[in-house]
């Protein structure tokens, strides 16, 4: 989960901000983008974006939740061709498509699943079930209303049980 | 929801989370805060390489954007024999109320299209508002009281959604299949006393400025989902439109909402709301801007308006104000209002109709340079 920056006497400078989020911004890049190479991008992407507008990330009542925000839209706009990016980052070989067939996240149930979901339906998912985030917490990262936030859950798990080769939702819904 | 669905989630998704290796955080700028894209050392010196090639690309590409570019190389008008093209337009356009994409006619009833890149946005007669990339047509499903707007590039749709009452500044790509770019609350204002928002203009990185006579807004949704109040950081500004070349503003003075009066002129503006003068540009009713942002061509302040349904002429000139001259449609033949669209730097289409007003309508090609039109073969 994103490491939470909390206040202190001294507010931490971008370097010891960066140094202490990249783990966590990283692992949440990952889960949405569900490789290693778009996940350095988005990274990347995510804190040059909190480099630049630093002053408004300090200023916010939540850096954490701000900066959340600012990977999940860089995510969503992330549409460059992947052979293209990869070529330009890579000193290395680019990774296959599945890195890691037939390791233990291609044995998993669901993940495999939720890395087809599109992408809105991923961020809300992962947002949810591996942030923790409230539905209205989900929709301000997001910058759409709990309603949305709800109905993409719902497509989202519906497409996902249906994967999972189980269509009886009956009963089953909170 | 479904709990057993809900608890295999979160479990895989933290074992993955909790498995991965983490690769080293790349090293931080040493310098002020500046926003480059990557500093990543290998891109480095890939982008030494693709920033001389993409140097033409990033004149055009600010629109509108953060931080004022060079001025394209000065167009130039020839006499040049060649003849204009005849073929079809290769934008999509809209011809006796039937709208036609890459050769393909849509089906429908069309009143308008406006287009840039691959993407393009029309309304339908029964006033819905379609988009597309290719002949394929999608709804917008959204309640819209005002019209959307296309940035220039045609990647991104900026629209103010009217929910029962509530407004959302909102938008989507149309490279991405219309992935939504989320939203942000805004005061719808009201129709009947004029003070209704709507968007003024998209930028090509998604940035939409919406704005009434009340409401002035900048939203970032690719950035931070943020917005920024206009009418603090630039109080009075009107903006009228997006083009390749920059946002097309007039400062409001003497209470000037569009270009027919004052001084309009193009500008970018920042994420801080910061506005930035690119130079001026006639009063005019319609302007619109080539791609690579070296020609204008516009219509006059006052030459459209009331009951006109088309003109003889069109005025052009390069962006920074040299070579204006005015461009003749078809002898017998006069362009349609505000439909007209560029196809290149060149290159100019627009619906024409016949002088007298029997109801024949046909396209027409123009070429800014050689300042010439002729009717192409149309369906």
């Amino acid at each position: 989960m994103m490491h939470t920056v909390t206040s202190s006497a001294t507010a931490p400078t971008f370097e010891e901000y960066a140094a202490a989020t990249w783990p966590s911004l990283y692992r949440y890049a990952y889960l949405l983008a569900g490789n290693h190479a778009d996940a350095e991008d988005v990274a990347q992407q995510t804190l040059m974006k909190a480099y630049a507008s630093w002053a408004r990330v300090q200023a916010s009542d939540s850096p954490t939740a701000y900066v959340r925000r600012m990977l999940t839209n860089t995510y969503l706009s992330h549409r460059r061709p992947q052979g293209r990016r990869l070529e330009l980052l890579m000193d290395a070989p680019p990774e296959p498509m599945h890195a890691s067939v037939g390791g233990p996240e291609e044995r998993m149930a669901l993940w495999p699943h939720v890395k087809s979901l599109p992408p809105r339906q991923r961020a809300v998912i992962v947002l949810r079930y591996y942030e923790d985030l409230s539905e209205q917490e989900i929709a301000d990262a997001l910058g759409c209303s709990r309603g949305n936030v709800k109905s993409t859950a719902h497509r989202a798990l519906k497409a996902l049980r249906a994967a999972m080769g189980s269509d009886d939702t009956d009963g089953r819904e909170d | 929801m479904f709990t057993d669905v809900e608890e295999t989630l979160s479990r895989e998704l933290r074992e993955v989370a909790d498995a991965l290796p983490v690769p080293p955080m790349p090293a931080l700028p040493e310098q002020a805060p500046r926003p480059p894209r990557h500093w990543q050392p290998l891109l480095v010196a890939a982008a030494v390489v693709l920033v001389l090639a993409g140097a033409f690309v990033a004149l055009a590409g600010t629109r509108g954007g953060h931080d004022p570019q060079p001025a394209p190389p000065a167009p130039s008008r020839t006499d040049s024999d060649r003849p204009i093209p005849t073929s079809a337009p290769t934008v999509p356009y809209v011809l006796d109320q039937k709208l036609y994409v890459d050769g393909t006619q849509v089906p429908g009833t069309w009143w308008s299209v406006q287009s840039g890149g691959a993407g393009w946005l029309a309304l339908r007669a029964d006033n819905t508002w379609w988009w597309g990339r290719g002949a394929e047509p999608t709804a917008i499903e959204a309640q819209l009281d005002v019209p959307p707007v296309l940035s220039p590039d045609g990647k991104y749709v900026g629209e103010v959604v009217d929910d029962n009452g509530q407004g959302t500044l909102s938008g989507f790509d149309t490279g991405a299949s219309g992935e939504g770019l989320g939203g942000v609350p805004i005061d719808l204002g009201d129709q009947q006393d004029g003070s209704a928002v709507r968007v003024r203009g998209v930028t090509d990185d998604g940035r939409v400025i919406a704005q009434g006579t009340k409401t002035a807004v900048l939203w970032l949704p690719l950035v931070d989902n943020s917005t920024v109040d206009l009418t603090r950081t630039a109080p009075g500004l009107q903006v009228l439109g997006n083009t390749p070349a920059g946002f097309i503003v007039n400062d409001g003075a003497d209470g000037a909402v569009d270009a027919t009066v004052g001084d309009p002129y193009l500008a970018t503006i920042s994420d801080a709301g910061e506005v930035t003068r690119v130079g001026p540009v006639p009063n005019h009713d319609d302007l619109s801007v080539s791609p690579g942002g070296t020609w204008l061509a516009w219509t006059p302040a006052g030459t459209t308006g009331g009951e006109v349904t088309a003109i003889p002429t069109l005025e052009t000139g390069a962006v920074d104000g040299t070579q204006q001259a005015t461009l003749a449609a078809p002898d017998g033949w006069g362009f349609q209002v505000r439909a007209w669209a560029w196809e290149d730097e060149d290159h100019l289409v627009s619906p024409v109709v016949r002088d007298g007003g029997n109801g024949a309508e046909r396209m027409a090609r123009c070429s800014v340079r050689s300042n010439q039109c002729v009717l192409v073969d149309g369906h």
